[in-house]
């Protein structure tokens, strides 16, 4: 059997398992992504849209060299932000989701609002 | 005035891989590469005359390095010139070659910031289909077999400076926008077209120089289903799909290419006239607007809120 990795997403606080053999994102699709209240997952998975960018708080991963810069710039993978698409987790890992700023879905949602 | 910019001519877009990039515009969507180098790859629709309607450009980055709109003359090129400097834009001249098969052309920003060109002559290269007596469609389409390019949407932090500049200073007409109520006139986001399509060009609110789509043509709503069937296939990531906007009445599926740049298959909407008054959507029924069956919050934000 492989061995199994945890990965806690904050600031949900909520841990998922996978191998070092699937990518962050393919672990977080089955057991993250459109469960618990969670969104469906929406990006690229090709390392072009930045939509599955997080920080890595803790741990290792593998990331592969070929993704867009602008989704991921140079200065950012320092600072350990990674593509979950283009990771795979090489140890334990904790993982913070970031904020997505959309300035059409936030009108929708202000206008719904004040229907309400 | 002569007759102005006729069509989008060609779209220049990076791609991280372009093995990959190839592989995905020519096996799965069926287009003809008419050329290529190290580090380009010259593409066009089996319904296209020129020689290319998309570039792809082997970058560190995804995304949308420039526009083109083909121009009916030169005459018309000139005017256009003069109007972009009336309204202030920064013009620069491109010479003959500078883009390859391309003729001289112009070449200045959008307030949002994205490079776009005008030109008149590009190298012909012909349909796959003969000037005499041609059949419906060409033998031998691989995959989606896409005709040809349709339209591009981009993201602009403000929408109206762009559309301003566009109908002002290039004669674009407008066909919708989304407005905050009935009353209102200032554009959120508006689409825009010199084609007789709804949209040559759409611009709504998000980050300047970005791409959010550039989308192919599809004859019908069941070629549709034969894209979808050829994305599953080939495991294409689908974004939306099959679906119906409100915004033109087009039918839809979206899709990344290999470097995650959003494409689109459209079909359908009406003629635009360029006598056609605006029609308007209101902010609270933006999401029909967008999508006209699956109107939901989450799909609407993980669509506007994803573009290279």
């Amino acid at each position: 059997m492989k061995k199994q990795l945890v990965i806690r997403v904050e600031p949900y606080g909520k841990e998922v398992t996978g191998s070092k053999e699937e990518t962050v994102l393919e672990i977080l699709r089955k057991q993250f992504y459109g469960r618990d209240g969670q969104p469906s997952f929406r990006g690229c998975w090709r390392g072009g849209c930045a939509f599955c960018k997080v920080e890595l708080l803790e741990g290792e991963v593998n990331h592969n060299e070929i993704y867009s810069r602008t989704a991921l710039a140079d200065e950012e993978r320092e600072k350990n932000f990674i593509l979950t698409c283009q990771s795979q987790p090489l140890s334990d890992l904790i993982i913070r989701f970031l904020e997505k700023e959309d300035p059409i879905s936030r009108l929708i949602r202000l206008k719904s609002e004040t229907i309400k | 005035m002569g007759e102005g910019i006729m069509r989008l001519g060609f779209v220049v877009v990076q791609v991280t891989d372009l093995e990959a990039a190839r592989k995905h515009y020519v096996e799965v969507m069926g287009l003809q590469m008419t050329d290529r180098t190290e580090n380009e790859i010259y593409l066009k629709g089996w319904d296209e005359y020129d020689h290319h309607s998309i570039v792809l450009r082997q970058s560190n980055k995804a995304g949308l390095e420039k526009m083109a709109f083909k121009v009916h003359t030169y005459e018309d090129m000139e005017q256009l010139e003069k109007q972009l400097q009336r309204y202030g834009a920064s013009v620069k001249r491109v010479s003959k070659g500078e883009n390859y098969k391309v003729g001289e052309g112009l070449r200045f920003r959008l307030p949002s910031g994205h490079t776009m060109e005008l030109f008149v002559d590009m190298e012909y290269e012909g349909k796959a289909l003969p000037q005499v007596n041609p059949a419906p469609w060409p033998e031998g389409l691989i995959g989606v077999g896409a005709p040809r390019i349709d339209h591009l949407l981009i993201t602009a932090e403000r929408p109206h400076e762009t559309v301003d500049f566009l109908m002002k200073a290039l004669n674009f007409y407008m066909s919708e926008k989304v407005v905050e109520n009935e009353r209102s006139e200032t554009p959120i986001a508006a689409w825009l077209f010199r084609s007789y399509t709804p949209h040559d060009i759409a611009i709504i609110p998000g980050k300047d120089e970005r791409l959010h789509h550039f989308a192919f043509w599809l004859d019908e709503f069941n070629e549709l289903r034969k894209a979808g069937d050829v994305f599953s296939k080939h495991d294409v990531p689908i974004d939306v799909g099959i679906e119906r906007h409100g915004i033109t009445r087009g039918q839809t599926i979206y899709y990344f290419d290999p470097a995650g740049n959003r494409n689109e298959v459209f079909t359908g909407g009406y003629i635009a006239y360029p006598d056609m008054p605006v029609v308007k959507w209101t902010v609270d029924q933006l999401a029909r607007g967008i999508f006209y069956f699956n109107h939901r919050q989450e799909w609407i934000e993980g669509f506007t809120g994803v573009t290279t």
